[in-house]
């Protein structure tokens, strides 16, 4: 009997592994929701990020650069949490379609910036639920990465290029 | 006796034999138990197996094998008919005037002047790109070549409105605008982020300061109503409220914005002569109202009417933030 359960025991064990390496490729570039890596030692060059994101993405809208001046009036993040910042917009009533990317004074200036930018994504789901309610499908899977100080938010149709593009 | 002696043996022998068999009988039924153990664990292994091949193939036929195909399914750019937004005056205002003239009946229909451009929007795309080029020379600002910082301004309208308020570069300048908004929604929809962080009107916001410029501009949005003087005495209303709200500040109403040919992929009504037709609404508003009509789209438009094909080249309607500078720097100039 005892054989029986360790058979048994041994079978399950085969089979959620098999699963779990199966679905890690998947849960892996499962970009969507709000991923947050632990990856505390990387360092970015957020403003090269947010140039091969824009440059290697297929966008719908025609992305500009937001003035520095800008940044915190459009997307809600505030000068003095960051050392580094670029953020590209589209036209504003058309698509959501947005990339954003800093390099935060610090690990807790990074979390403010994260809330500011989860603010950010739901503001847009409301202008956006009943206007363009396709752009509800970028919003709703929104790439947006915490690792460290440096904060990456990337809102496309593209998020399993975007989150390899962010690394 | 003898006999006795011999059937005594063979009882032995026979009890022997017995017990002969039944040690035979205990090794065959080990052996049996071993058989029966392996067979039962690749039972197990085969059952795990067959478990774990259904789950795997109903977990890739729910989720996909590729990731981004269930991202992709709505990459065609539509809009919907209640969309877009924006205001603009189609020529100008000496122009203006002579199209009130002729602005009888909002339902009239109109012919298009862009249809002969419009069979394919990629084919038109690229005519227009270089009729755009060759019929009204832009100079496109930048932010810094626009002097006025408009801190004493609120901007009020549509998503063309929030299109401007992102790419205006200037953060002085106040915006109380949302996607979908019109003249009917503007007292109803609370869309606008307001001081206290909480969400509210365009009424709400406009009770927190007082400004000195207020740009209005509405329209796109109701363009496809079907009574188009209902659109303007509603915009007088408008107009009497943010008149109640902002006493000391000088109003602007600003033209329904012109669209190119693109903008019929979402509605028939979006065609130039048909904005032409309702600024005509829009000015008489402002004209009943006593306050300032701009004719912004005699910077924005071409000779046909259109705006260029480059300064809303995804669906018509939206401009692209050097477009958005043109239109700021035409309020800088004329206000």
């Amino acid at each position: 009997m005892k054989k029986k359960i360790i058979a048994f025991m041994a079978a399950m064990a085969i089979c959620v592994g098999g699963l779990v390496s199966c679905g890690g490729s998947d849960s892996s570039s499962k970009s969507g929701g709000t991923a947050e890596s632990t990856a505390a030692e990387k360092t970015y060059d957020v403003v090269s990020v947010a140039d091969k994101l824009k440059s290697d993405i297929k966008w719908v809208d025609e992305l500009n650069e937001l003035e520095s001046g800008m940044i915190e009036k459009v997307i809600g993040v505030k000068a003095d949490l960051y050392t580094k910042g670029k953020v590209f917009i589209g036209s504003g009533g058309m698509t959501a379609e947005e990339i954003a990317c800093f390099e935060a004074k610090d690990e807790g200036s990074a979390s403010e910036i994260k809330r500011a930018l989860d603010a950010r994504i739901e503001s847009q789901k409301a202008a956006f639920e009943n206007y363009q309610p396709k752009e509800m499908t970028k919003l709703g899977d929104p790439v947006l990465t915490v690792s460290g100080k440096y904060v990456f938010m990337c809102i496309s149709d593209e998020n399993s290029k975007a989150i390899e593009i962010i690394g | 006796m003898y006999a006795a002696e011999t059937d005594l043996v063979f009882r032995k022998h026979t009890t022997a034999k017995k017990e002969g068999n039944v040690a035979m009988g205990r090794k065959k039924t080990k052996a049996q138990k071993k058989a029966a153990l392996i067979q039962g664990l690749m039972g197990v292994l085969c059952l795990g197996m067959l478990g774990f091949v259904f789950v795997w193939a109903v977990h890739n036929a729910v989720k996909g094998f590729d990731n981004d195909s269930s991202i992709k399914t709505d990459t065609s750019v539509t809009v919907g008919d209640s969309n877009g937004d924006g205001s603009k005056p189609a020529d100008s205002s000496v122009k203006d005037t002579s199209d009130a003239d002729s602005k009888d009946s909002g339902d009239t229909e109109s012919v298009p002047d862009t249809d002969s451009s419009s069979e394919s929007s990629e084919d038109s795309s690229e005519e227009s790109s270089e009729e755009s080029s060759t019929v009204q020379e832009i100079k496109f600002p930048s932010a810094d070549d626009i002097d006025d910082d408009f801190d004493d301004a609120v901007f009020i309208g549509n998503s063309r409105t929030v299109g401007l308020g992102m790419n205006c570069g200037k953060p002085m300048a106040t915006f109380y605008a949302s996607t979908g908004l019109n003249v009917e929604t503007i007292g109803k929809s609370e869309t606008i982020n307001l001081d206290n962080g909480k969400k509210g009107t365009v009424y709400d916001a406009l009770k927190q300061k007082q400004f000195k410029r207020v740009f209005i501009m509405f329209g796109i949005n109701e363009m496809s109503w079907p009574y188009w003087d209902g659109f303007e005495t509603r915009y007088e209303t408008v107009i009497d409220k943010v008149k109640e709200l902002q006493p000391d500040a000088k109003i602007y109403i600003q033209s329904v914005l012109p669209v190119n040919s693109l903008a019929l992929n979402n509605n028939s009504v979006f065609t130039p002569a048909k904005v032409d037709e309702f600024n005509t609404y829009v000015k008489k508003a402002a004209d009943a109202k006593d306050v300032t009509y701009l004719d912004v789209n005699s910077a924005l438009r071409e000779a046909d009417g259109s705006l260029p094909m480059d300064a809303a080249p995804t669906d018509g309607i939206h401009l692209v933030k050097k477009y958005c500078l043109v239109w700021l720097k035409y309020l800088a100039d004329n206000t």
